[in-house]
């Protein structure tokens, strides 16, 4: 008998756990007007974290009830199943962030069937307005602060590779970014061997003698695995310029080509820029370029973008993300050394004016011009 | 029937025939009758399980053979310890998965207990601690992991599979909470000694799987713990009827199992420089493939560890040798289930031979 209630005791304790555990969390507002759901992409790595922190908070600030939900990426079957979720909470507006290539048609009529207005963050979703950062100018950027330097060092393609860490789940769009970021050096650098966008593909691994592109999945530990593996015929004589399409993969890569202490004959260039990656712009010398997006300050655009759909205000093909390509020299303009909090926002780009009218950004005192 | 004895875990043994699952060099267990008839290992299944894994060997051999002359870069000493160094975290995890696996269960929650082992590492380094308590700590987080399988499996009576398959997520669940989704640095680089040191070139992580890898086999091969765990795969009912202390030896089994997950989690940590909860998330198939492959049954009593190392460097050789001929990503998932396939195929039919 005792066991018996031990037993049923230790069974309902486990059942309370996983009760606790699972389910949504809901940001409430006291009086507000609208409630929206969020999707998140990935409740792990600096960039993921970032996005849906600074969604909730900004939903906080712009005084709008917010319901969240973790899509997992990659794992499609959560993203499709969030979407169900979503539609079931009929909320004003649904963000969905979630990166997993081709089922976007699939979760748009969802959300179309049911008239909900939404937006689709990063990966496009039909029917949806799209909010993103512009991969390939990422990528053109950061190849246009790197060449300089790589071209001071007189680095050709004759004695350079060029080591591209993609996610190949993420999508063509995603992975744009370190696409024209070699296309760019190719056509810059001497020696390289010459690309287009569309000649570099999920399933490229060479590019020539000049260019390896690698699975990192933007993680830490994969990334690392694979520059490791791909060291080891690359012979140590070769520079190595890496870039990524995250900086969690640019790190991991990064520690492998310190391990096999390549450091001081390799460049570096981040995309995301956290905490770490910033401190590396700063003090290592062989980090020479930071894509800055602002993650944490996309809810704020987030927010706006929402209300301004309800409202019926027809938004633009694509709304930009703030974003900048931050070098040594630039780097203090945007951020104080150990500060996560940007000074400013760069003013809004001629396809975000429509932000404008709403009054939602201007609640948070951080965009030029506003 | 008598008390047990507190330290083998044994009673006086009844004669019983033990099942299949003797260990393969097995002689009698001290305390236990030498077996005849069904359930016992025969000479000829010992020479099964030897050929078994003389197959895996073989086919690990012709591995090396094809790569060496496809990949320029394959046959160097700096590569060979690329791979030792790759297979470390799950050749670790795959010990403890062996002695569960041989115990007729599974442990899937090593996926949880590795990234709460890297990044609790990371953290407790990051509180300034000494790196052999930081070591300790982390280690033991995996052991609380293991503790609560044990009770759950034991005590309460759910299958290993579906326990184990919930602590994962627990377990995961903790890393992702406590590092609030994101990659903690480490601060104090000199805890990384486990992955910046090395003697000739091999570092402290790779001698540290090998020490472990020795001792479990010795552990396995000639103590009373390793003759039960075999017993128990085997036979389970049979091992009870012998006054074998199944519930103390089950548990134990997740206990080690969780701490060796969590102390390749470590590992990871100290090469990385970094705790992430996305680390080792492969960890439990990876680690039951391994083991499988190197001989082992799913249904408990049969395996070994030099099988299961063997089963670990064949996935690790053959990651790296196709990442060293650029094969595309894709084709490499494809490419390492087809041989996978082929090398415990390969395994089985020299035992028809």
């Amino acid at each position: 008998m005792g066991l018996r209630f031990a037993k049923v005791a230790a069974l309902a304790v486990l059942f309370s756990v996983v009760i606790g555990c699972g389910g949504s969390t809901q940001v409430s507002s006291s009086g507000s007007s609208y409630s929206f759901d969020y999707a998140n992409l990935l409740q792990s790595g600096a960039l993921f974290v970032a996005v849906g922190d600074g969604v909730k908070s900004a939903a906080g600030t712009a005084g709008i009830n917010l319901k969240t939900y973790n899509n997992n990426y990659p794992s499609a079957e959560t993203a499709l199943s969030n979407s169900q979720l979503m539609v079931q909470d009929k909320p004003d507006v649904i963000i969905d962030y979630n990166a997993v290539a081709g089922i976007g048609d699939s979760i748009g009529k969802k959300f179309n069937d049911a008239k909900i207005p939404c937006i689709a963050v990063n990966v496009p979703i039909k029917g949806c307005a799209w909010f993103n950062l512009v991969n390939s100018e990422l990528g053109t950027d950061t190849a246009n602060a790197v060449i300089p330097i790589m071209k001071s060092k007189g680095w050709t393609g004759s004695d350079t590779v060029v080591i591209l860490l993609q996610s190949a789940a993420a999508g063509p769009e995603v992975n744009d970014c370190i696409r024209y970021f070699y296309v760019t050096v190719s056509h810059s650098v001497p020696g390289f061997t010459q690309a287009n966008p569309s000649d570099i593909t999920a399933q490229t691994t060479k590019i020539g003698d000049s260019g390896w592109q690698l699975e990192g999945g933007g993680q830490l530990d994969s990334s690392y695995t694979a520059v490791k593996n791909a060291l080891q015929a690359i012979p140590a004589s070769k520079h190595i310029v890496l870039y990524s399409i995250n900086d969690d993969s640019v790190l991991g890569g990064w520690r492998a080509i310190s391990e096999a202490h390549r450091e001081s004959n390799s460049l570096v260039a981040g995309l995301g820029s956290d905490e770490e990656s910033r401190t590396q712009l700063r003090t290592n010398p062989q980090w020479v370029a930071e894509g800055e997006i602002f993650p944490g300050m996309w809810g704020e655009y987030l927010m706006a973008m929402g209300v301004a759909i309800k409202k019926g205000e027809k938004a633009p093909g694509l709304t930009k993300t703030p974003q900048v390509v931050m070098t040594k020299d630039t780097i203090d303009k945007y951020f104080k050394p150990g500060s996560d909090q940007p000074l400013s926002l760069p003013a809004l780009s001629s396809e975000d004016q429509y932000l404008k009218g709403v009054g939602i950004l201007q609640k948070f005192h951080n965009i030029q011009g506003l | 029937m008598t008390e047990p004895d507190d330290e083998l875990g044994i009673t006086e043994i009844p004669e019983v025939h033990l099942a299949v699952g003797a260990p393969p060099e097995s002689a009698a267990v001290a305390g236990v009758p030498e077996a005849t008839g069904r359930g016992v290992l025969s000479l000829n299944a010992l020479r099964a399980v030897g050929v078994e894994a003389l197959g895996l060997t073989t086919f690990y051999l012709l591995v090396i053979i094809y790569f060496s002359v496809t990949a320029e870069h394959f046959l160097t000493y700096s590569n060979a310890l690329a791979i030792l160094s790759n297979v470390t975290l799950i050749g670790i995890v795959s010990i403890g998965q062996a002695l569960a696996v041989i115990s007729g269960g599974f442990d899937l929650s090593v996926s949880g207990t590795v990234p709460l082992g890297a990044v609790s590492f990371v953290i407790f380094s990051n509180l300034g601690l000494p790196m052999p308590v930081t070591i300790l700590l982390a280690v033991l987080s995996g052991s609380g992991v293991g503790l609560v399988n044990a009770l759950i499996i034991t005590k309460i009576g759910i299958n290993p599979l579906i326990t184990t398959l919930g602590t994962l997520s627990i377990a995961s669940g903790l890393a992702y909470t406590v590092t609030n989704g994101q990659t903690v640095t480490m601060k104090h680089l000199a805890d990384s000694a486990l992955a910046n040191t090395s003697i000739g070139g091999v570092p402290y992580y790779v001698i540290a799987l090998i020490v472990l890898a020795l001792v479990s086999y010795f552990v396995l091969r000639n103590t009373v713990f390793g003759r039960m765990l075999y017993a128990i795969g085997g036979n389970r009912e049979a091992s009870r009827l012998a006054g074998i202390r199944i519930d103390l030896i089950t548990g134990s089994v997740y206990v080690i199992s969780g701490s060796l997950a969590a102390f390749a989690g470590v590992i990871i940590s100290s090469q990385l420089l970094a705790g992430t909860p996305t680390v080792g998330s492969d960890a439990a198939l990876s680690s039951i493939a391994a083991v499988i492959l190197g001989g082992a049954a799913l249904t408990g009593g049969v395996g070994g560890i030099p099988g299961t190392l063997v089963g670990v460097l064949v996935l690790g050789t053959i990651a790296n040798g196709m990442a060293l001929l650029a094969v595309p990503a894709f084709y490499q998932q494809i490419a390492t289930g087809a041989v996978l396939l082929l090398a415990v195929g390969f395994g089985r039919l020299r035992t028809l031979l």
